[in-house]
């Protein structure tokens, strides 16, 4: 009779539970198959195993073996299922008695000589294993934190195959092993704090904060106003001017991550390999910047497995693309349907997946060829301008809210300078603005933020008095703005309130917020033919 | 093919012949009196004719080898085709709207590859404003200024829509509704540097595009300062802004001083 040990996959972001089954087969020449639309390395499963067997003193069965991996018709992949195989092969065998081994789950990687190796993927797999009424789950030492963020299952991190024997034989305290490696683990200082409701910290990494950038007050507000309200940024500025200095800080000012968020993220991370060995739930907001050339299905996803991609690495954080004039045209407008959507949804031959892709945008460029628009250096021609300008097509400029040239700075003066800002500070306004936003949208699931506002809800939430309507007139008609960015206008002087508390848009709002259109103001001003 | 067509051709034919250039075309006319002249007359004619010492024998034989070669001609009736196809008009030198300021300047084009509407004849005055591609915010206003002022007076606006300064002297005579006139340093199809094209079709639409060089002639560096003589030629007066020394700008400078324009800098 074959026998049946659980095991976990991936599919996307999510896990889903595998039966390994082992039987042998008298009297038939001795190999090894392995069943059930493997991958390449699952394949490759059966020669580790074999190794693993011979080094931890077992024997490797004389005759036929097939492993399946049930159910048959789904396509599996990693190298985490060695661990359930072999535990399987050596029960059929009859070398191992496990006691109730129903109850587990098996996810891990072998080495030659029987040692666990970490793998991607695990959070998944274990939330799955909880979902399905798994007991417990047998997991690679290396990766235990990431399982123990979730709770309700029982997780038995082991290092070594002869561990997770004599485990199952009941003959060894996986608490005690587990025991004495904490202490050891504290002792070198990598442990990690898995309680999410501790929350101390803040979660954001110690040494990135807004009070090392000087000199760029008026930037620094337009940045929280975009962060408290969930709008995306675009900065103007010569080179050297801190553009991505700021743009790396953005993270530590937005809301604390919430526990479903911080799970979200970790999946992601997890199944994409990002996650450190001994990591747990990711606190920080993730901060990410492809290079320009990176390509459309690294920036989206794909690959022949349809793999997550930066703008879902992103969820909940930050991508940010530097010189976005330099990405190619194609990559960029890729952008348009997850930033409208906060989704994608990714089709290759090997699987559809879909992955959660909520991020903000903030993007860099220089504002003109040279760098130096509107410095005396600059030389570059009003056409050149426009020209480098348009590269970004329109679709995506409509997207993004905040428009805010970076001030040049000057190192000699930049000593004198105070910082006006830390990140606590700016956090504490964004979390604030952000609670009055979600109390005010708490009917509507579609939208959670000021930048997701309809129309309908801009008439309903953005009335003007008759003053702020009179200034926004002057302006509109002085830059010419369409109706469109008169509706972005009005969704910025919405957060803007928010941020002190106002309950009506002011006039200081509009004002504020006419000077987050830096581009369309310095773009206006260019002497062409348009 | 119409007579006009053939007379065109012939033009044409003129100009594609290797060995001679625009100094030799035009004696070759003159000397002649019509173009159909210059490819009836006999061969004994031309060479009996004492002309060695306008055009030069090693010339004259050239041309007369390769006045009837197929290949020439060919090649001209491609350039007319490619022309009409590309809306350009080819105006030639006994047209009535070719250049009256062409006139007693030998080196000028026997003919034109023009896109727009060329009226420069019906302008008293014209203004060349020519200067660095890479200006000055100064500069940018100052070409600005001298182009709004001359469109004001009715003054016909010359440059060669090249970055920077031309391409401000353009736009503002674009924009003030004047009337300017790009001359091109490559095919009067092709829009060079390319950020300029709505500016060239705006000055296509307003003014017009001229070119010596045939439709589809790649911008190439020695046909620049080539231009610059027929925008010195082309302008009354010449407003220099922002130039370097040693820049293209110079040789524009240098051909207006031959041919007695006043030149501002």
């Amino acid at each position: 009779m074959a026998i049946t040990v659980k095991s976990m996959a991936t599919s996307g972001v999510d896990g889903f539970m595998v039966e390994i089954e082992a039987s042998t087969i008298r009297g038939q020449q001795q190999m090894m198959s392995i069943i059930g639309l493997p991958d390449q390395a699952i394949k490759e499963a059966g020669e580790r195993i074999q190794a693993a067997i011979e080094s931890c003193g077992y024997d490797f069965p004389k005759d036929k073996c097939i492993i399946s991996l049930a159910p048959g018709d789904r396509k599996k992949r990693g190298s985490h299922f060695d661990l359930g195989m072999i535990i399987a092969l050596l029960f059929q065998t009859d070398q191992i008695s496990p006691k109730k081994l129903s109850d587990y789950a098996f996810i891990g990687e072998l080495a030659l000589d029987g040692r666990i190796r970490p793998c991607n993927g695990v959070l998944s797999m274990v939330t799955e294993a909880r979902k399905c009424g798994v007991k417990a789950v047998v997991v690679p030492f290396e990766n235990r934190q990431e399982a123990l963020s979730v709770s309700g299952i029982k997780v038995c991190p082991v290092k070594s195959l002869p561990d997770t024997v004599r485990f199952l034989e009941g003959r060894i305290d996986i608490s005690k092993l587990y025991d004495e490696d904490k202490t050891n683990i504290t002792s070198e200082g990598i442990a990690v704090n898995v309680d999410t409701s501790s929350g101390k910290e803040g979660g954001y990494e110690g040494d990135l904060d807004f009070s090392d950038v000087k000199g760029q007050d008026e930037l620094i507000e337009a940045i929280m106003l975009g962060a408290a309200g969930g709008h995306n940024i675009l900065m103007l500025g010569e080179p050297g001017c801190g553009k991505t200095m700021i743009a790396q800080r953005i993270p530590t000012i937005l809301p604390r991550m919430s526990e479903k968020e911080s799970l979200e993220v970790t999946k992601i991370h997890s199944i994409s390999g990002l996650l450190e060995a001994g990591t747990g739930l990711l606190k920080t907001r993730p901060f990410r910047a492809p290079h320009h050339n990176v390509s459309l299905n690294a920036l989206i996803g794909g690959g022949s497995y349809a793999q997550p991609g930066e703008v879902s690495l992103a969820h909940n954080g930050v991508l940010f693309l530097d010189e976005l004039a330099e990405f190619s045209r194609s990559t960029l407008d890729s952008l348009r349907q997850p930033m409208e959507d906060k989704r994608v949804t990714i089709s290759r031959v090997n699987g559809t997946n879909s992955y959660p892709a909520n991020f903000m945008f903030v993007a860099a460029m220089n504002p003109c060829p040279c760098g130096y628009y509107p410095s005396k250096k600059c030389r570059c021609t009003d056409y050149e301008i426009i020209h480098y300008r348009g590269k970004i097509s329109g679709p995506i400029l409509e997207r993004i809210d905040i428009q805010k040239s970076v001030e040049h700075v000057d190192y000699f003066e930049l000593n004198d300078k105070e910082s006006s800002y830390t990140s606590s500070q700016l956090r504490e306004r964004v979390e604030k603005a952000r609670k009055i936003q979600q109390e005010r949208f708490k009917d509507d699931k579609q939208v959670n933020c000021n930048a997701q506002m309809t129309t309908t809800m801009i008439q309903k939430y953005c009335k003007l008095d008759e003053a702020c309507t009179q200034m926004l007139k002057r302006a509109s008609e002085k830059y010419g703005y369409s109706a469109r960015v008169i509706h972005k206008l009005l969704r910025l002087a919405r957060t803007s309130a928010d941020l002190d508390g106002a309950e009506n848009i002011r006039q200081e709002d509009i004002v504020r917020v006419l000077g987050c259109r830096d581009l369309d103001v310095s773009s206006s001003q260019m002497y062409t033919i348009a | 093919m119409t007579d006009e067509e053939n007379k065109i051709i012939k033009y044409i034919m003129l100009t594609q012949i290797k060995g001679l250039g625009p100094i030799t075309q035009n004696a070759l006319l003159d000397l002649f009196g019509s173009v159909e002249e210059c490819f009836e007359a006999g061969c004994e004619d031309i060479m009996r004719a004492d002309i060695s010492n306008i055009i030069g024998r090693k010339r004259t034989i050239s041309f007369v080898e390769q006045r009837d070669e197929v290949s020439i001609r060919n090649r001209s009736e491609q350039v007319l085709k490619d022309a009409e196809s590309s809306g350009i008009r080819i105006v030639v030198r006994e047209d009535a709207d070719f250049p009256k300021r062409f006139k007693n300047l030998t080196d000028m084009p026997i003919l034109l590859y023009v896109k727009g509407n060329l009226k420069i004849n019906g302008y008293r005055e014209s203004a060349g404003i020519v200067g660095s591609r890479r200006c000055s915010q100064e500069g940018k206003i100052r070409a600005i200024d001298i182009a709004l002022e001359a469109v004001k007076n009715d003054i016909a606006i010359i440059s060669g829509m090249a970055k920077g300064i031309d391409s401000y002297a353009h736009t503002a005579a674009i924009k003030s509704e004047g009337y300017t006139i790009a001359v091109l340093g490559n095919g009067a199809d092709i829009c060079y540097p390319k950020e300029h094209d709505k500016l060239y079709s705006a000055i296509a639409e307003q003014g017009c595009i001229v070119s010596e060089y045939p439709p589809g002639t790649q911008p190439r560096q020695y046909y620049f300062p080539k231009r610059n003589r027929i925008i010195a030629a082309l302008s009354d007066s010449l407003y220099v802004i922002d130039a370097g020394r040693n820049s293209g700008t110079e040789s524009t400078v240098e051909y207006a001083r031959r041919y007695g324009k006043l030149v501002l800098m």
